[in-house]
């Protein structure tokens, strides 16, 4: 039976945060999916991001783990936003940029 | 186009670039923000965190994509956004990632070339050595472009079955 796009895009979410470094201090994550956006053959994810890491280091990694996902998942086609630092308002305050229609994910609960 | 949000205004801009991208790979093209940026800065997008991708094929090419974009909001009472391409990067490399070509435009670069050009790399092998250093004059360049030439001139197989119609739809689109 075929993944429904909802449950990909949280296993998406679920390996990027078992991949990024705690170092990364990953607060918040939206992700948003569709069948055929990009290409009427697979699915779109995008993963939009949070983050506060530590230095340049933890998000160096913390970005790779975004890059390997396509060796995860190499039928799906997958973007993503960063927002580093703490928002200010009128600058990266992610609500303002991440799609109103993104599910954000319980980072409790993955 | 302009749009209500600036979410909308770079998701169309970036749409059907990734569209194009994915004919010849699924990495992420991401936009990254850090805490000081505002809308008045032009937002980085990058393939791979900037790295080169390596492309399936026989001659193990690489591809970098590093743009700029600027985002705007219009004046009130509509404060429409709209977002465009000030500057990019396009850059095809051979296996051990010496460059082939790399297509630039970085007006608000530190370069005194600010016009669009073309850099034939040392994997080019074109044996002119002053035209290894040469800014060569091209206009701008749609990314769809340069994925065609991958595709067509540099046996890099495509990952979609539509990908002509893809290509063809976007090289009016720098």
């Amino acid at each position: 039976m075929a993944i429904t796009q909802s449950a990909l895009a949280h296993a998406m979410a679920r390996d990027f945060l078992r991949a990024a470094p705690p170092e990364a201090h990953v607060s918040r994550l939206w992700v948003w999916s569709q069948h055929g956006y990009i290409d009427p053959e697979r699915d779109y994810v995008h993963l939009s991001v949070l983050a506060d890491p530590v230095d340049e280091d933890a998000e160096r990694r913390m970005n790779k783990a975004l890059d390997s996902l396509p060796d995860r998942y190499p039928e799906v086609n997958i973007g993503a936003s960063t927002f580093i630092g703490v928002p200010k308002p009128g600058g990266t305050d992610p609500r303002e940029w991440v799609d109103p229609d993104a599910e954000e994910i319980d980072l409790g609960s993955e | 186009m302009p749009e209500r949000t600036p979410y909308l205004a770079i998701d169309s801009l970036l749409r059907p670039l990734r569209r194009v991208l994915s004919c010849v790979t699924h990495s992420i093209l991401r936009d990254p923000r850090h805490e000081d940026w505002t809308p008045s800065d032009l937002l980085d997008v990058v393939l791979n965190s900037g790295d080169p991708t390596r492309l399936r094929g026989p001659g193990r090419i690489h591809l970098r994509v590093r743009l700029r974009l600027r985002v705007e909001q219009a004046d009130p009472p509509r404060g429409l956004w709209d977002a465009r391409i000030a500057a990019y990067e396009y850059r095809l490399s051979d296996l051990d990632d010496r460059e082939i070509v790399g297509y630039h435009w970085h007006p608000d670069g530190a370069s005194h070339v600010q016009a669009p050009h073309l850099h034939l790399g040392p994997a080019a092998e074109i044996g002119l050595t002053t035209l290894t250093t040469a800014h060569l004059p091209t206009g701008q360049v749609a990314l769809g472009g340069v994925l065609r030439l991958a595709i067509d001139s540099l046996a890099v197989p495509s990952l979609r079955r539509d990908w002509d119609r893809v290509l063809d739809a976007a090289s009016a689109e720098p």
